[in-house]
């Protein structure tokens, strides 16, 4: 009778997952790739959890680290996080777009939003033409017969940094822009990484701090 | 005296609690289904109040009434027997504050006063008593009434000792009726939070309940963290380490290749184009520097406490407050687990 009795509490426990704090009330959580690693995207589940780390801070010097505009280039759509979801699932997981991370090496290193790529700000700030045209390519430029650039194949971007506070995305935005990258193609996640963070979000590390 | 940096536990559970409530019932309103029933609810929890309201007030007058009408039947049906009964049983239920009065009365019957001067002296050392409580002073007069008709109307002369005796039992009725009308409003004021408990159980069960599964799930979430924290460890980074992985997938070549062009480009050796993206990169070099130093994740090994911890970062145990503040996840400073990821707040 006693294993009767526990043969529904295993099932439930194995097969039913009780997701407290879902991202909306339909979604749970999201699944997407990073690195050939599936991931899935899901909230904190533990309510007390509060940030404490860098995300948690409050004031930073500005300038450089000011409030950026709702739009930071006119053209230039914003989206947040459920749209992000829907541009993994459905853009990211099909190859037709990608998320940047805009921020620089060691902070995308030390943890980003799964399924995110790191373009830094300044490879296309300072990049020649040549070099953007590497890169486009890349993201799925292609070069007419002629020698012109063809964006029709290119990716949709959805670029983000650290926050409403962080200017890297508007660098990186800019640069992508002077070398002629279409404004369709751009989504600028304002709230960035650390709207995701407060969210309590899955985030991918690559590089794990060590203690010395 | 708490410095700006201290930890108060009991202030920080107090506000979190309010919050969880705050949260829930913010949550439960902002639904427009929820907000519907809230106003359903609360209309019931409305119209039970007044209905205890009302009905405790009735209760509340009654219980007057009747008190004032046993105390006339009381003092009407043992002012009697007090004057038909022995001194000497009376005298034992004398108190000393009568006695006193019975020195001063004697001292006013040596002077051969008549009967209904004794019966107003008692009747004025009646009302004199009842001054101190003005809420029976109708319930006095009339008992002295009583006094004066029940000694006028023996005929055989009453000794002062009859008197006093006849002044101590009105005393003791009233005492009584004091004690019983006291307790009879008390009894009122029970009722009523005991109508006011069953009404609210009733009607405002729906929100309570609400109320409580919240808190109970806090309980169990905050239970889980402890329970499993023996064996392993609560997820509350929602971390994933990916450094091990390479993908093969076209994302991951992707992210690969960019990776290789960034490499190729070294960001020093290329020119800015402008002072102020100079400047902006030199300031993000610095909040780098800042970052790292700001925190550091360790992982709890055999044979370390916060206290050890905080000598290894500040060199100074007595800090470990400030790994216990940036570490929510522990609930005291005396239980860390080996292989629980610590946060140690630098700077």
């Amino acid at each position: 009778m006693k294993k009767l009795l526990l043969l529904p509490l295993l099932i439930t426990s194995l097969f039913g997952e009780d997701v407290v704090v879902k991202i909306t009330k339909d979604i749970p959580y999201v699944y997407t790739t990073d690195s050939g690693k599936k991931i899935k995207i899901e909230r904190i589940q533990d309510v007390n959890n509060r940030l404490t780390d860098d995300y948690a801070k409050t004031s930073r010097p500005c300038p450089p680290f000011c409030v950026q505009p709702t739009h930071i280039f006119p053209g230039i759509k914003n989206i947040e996080e459920i749209e992000l979801l829907k541009f993994m699932e459905n853009e990211v997981a099909t190859g037709k777009g990608v998320v940047i991370d805009a921020r620089l090496k060691s902070w995308f290193e030390l943890e980003t939003i799964p399924s995110a790529i790191n373009l830094p700000f300044p490879i296309m700030q300072n990049a020649t033409k040549e070099k953007a045209k590497r890169i486009f390519m890349l993201l799925g430029m292609t070069v007419d017969a002629d020698g012109t650039w063809n964006f029709s194949k290119a990716k949709d971007l959805a670029v983000f940094c650290n926050g409403v506070w962080c200017a890297q995305s508007r660098h990186l935005i800019s640069g992508l822009l002077k070398h002629n990258y279409p404004k369709s193609k751009i989504l600028y996640y304002r709230s960035g990484f650390q709207g995701w963070k407060l969210l309590g979000l899955t985030t991918v590390i690559h590089k794990e701090i060590k203690k010395d | 005296m708490l410095k700006k940096d201290e930890y108060n536990q009991e202030e920080y559970n107090d506000y979190y609690r309010q919050e969880i409530e705050g949260a829930e019932l913010h949550g439960y309103s902002s639904d427009d289904e929820g907000g519907g029933m809230g106003k359903l609810i609360a209309l019931p929890i409305l119209l039970a109040l007044a209905v205890a309201g009302y009905f405790g007030y009735n209760m509340m007058s009654k219980s007057d009434d009747t008190i004032d009408d046993k105390s006339l039947q009381v003092s009407i049906d043992n002012l009697p027997k007090s004057v038909q009964s022995d001194a000497e049983t009376d005298k034992s239920d004398t108190t000393p504050i009568v006695e006193e009065e019975d020195k001063s009365k004697k001292k006013e019957l040596t002077t051969n006063t008549t009967k209904s001067k004794e019966a107003d002296i008692a009747t004025n050392s009646i009302e004199s008593k009842k001054e101190e409580t003005s809420t029976q002073k109708t319930v006095e007069d009339e008992i002295s009434n009583k006094v004066q008709q029940v000694v006028t109307s023996s005929e055989s002369k009453i000794s002062p000792e009859e008197i006093a005796s006849i002044v101590a039992a009105v005393m003791k009725q009233i005492n009584q009726e004091k004690s019983s009308s006291t307790t009879s409003t008390t009894d009122v004021a029970k009722q009523d939070e005991e109508l006011l408990n069953k009404l609210s159980t009733t009607e405002v069960d729906s929100v309570s309940s609400d109320l409580e599964k919240a808190l109970e799930n806090t309980n169990i979430s905050e239970n889980t963290h402890i329970d499993n924290s023996n064996q392993k460890q609560v997820d509350v980074y929602n971390k994933v380490t990916v450094q091990n992985t390479k993908g093969t997938d076209k994302l991951s070549q992707l992210s690969a290749q960019i990776s290789n062009e960034i490499e190729n480009a070294s960001i020093s050796s290329t020119t800015t184009t402008s002072e102020e993206d100079k400047k902006y990169s030199k300031e993000i070099k610095k909040e780098v520097i800042s970052r790292k130093k700001e925190m550091r994740i360790i992982i709890v090994k055999k044979g370390d406490t916060l206290g050890k911890l905080a000598k290894r970062a500040y060199g100074n145990a007595m800090e470990y407050k400030r790994i216990f503040r940036a570490n929510p996840e522990i609930t005291r400073p005396d239980r860390i687990y080996i292989g629980q990821k610590i946060r140690i707040p630098l700077d």
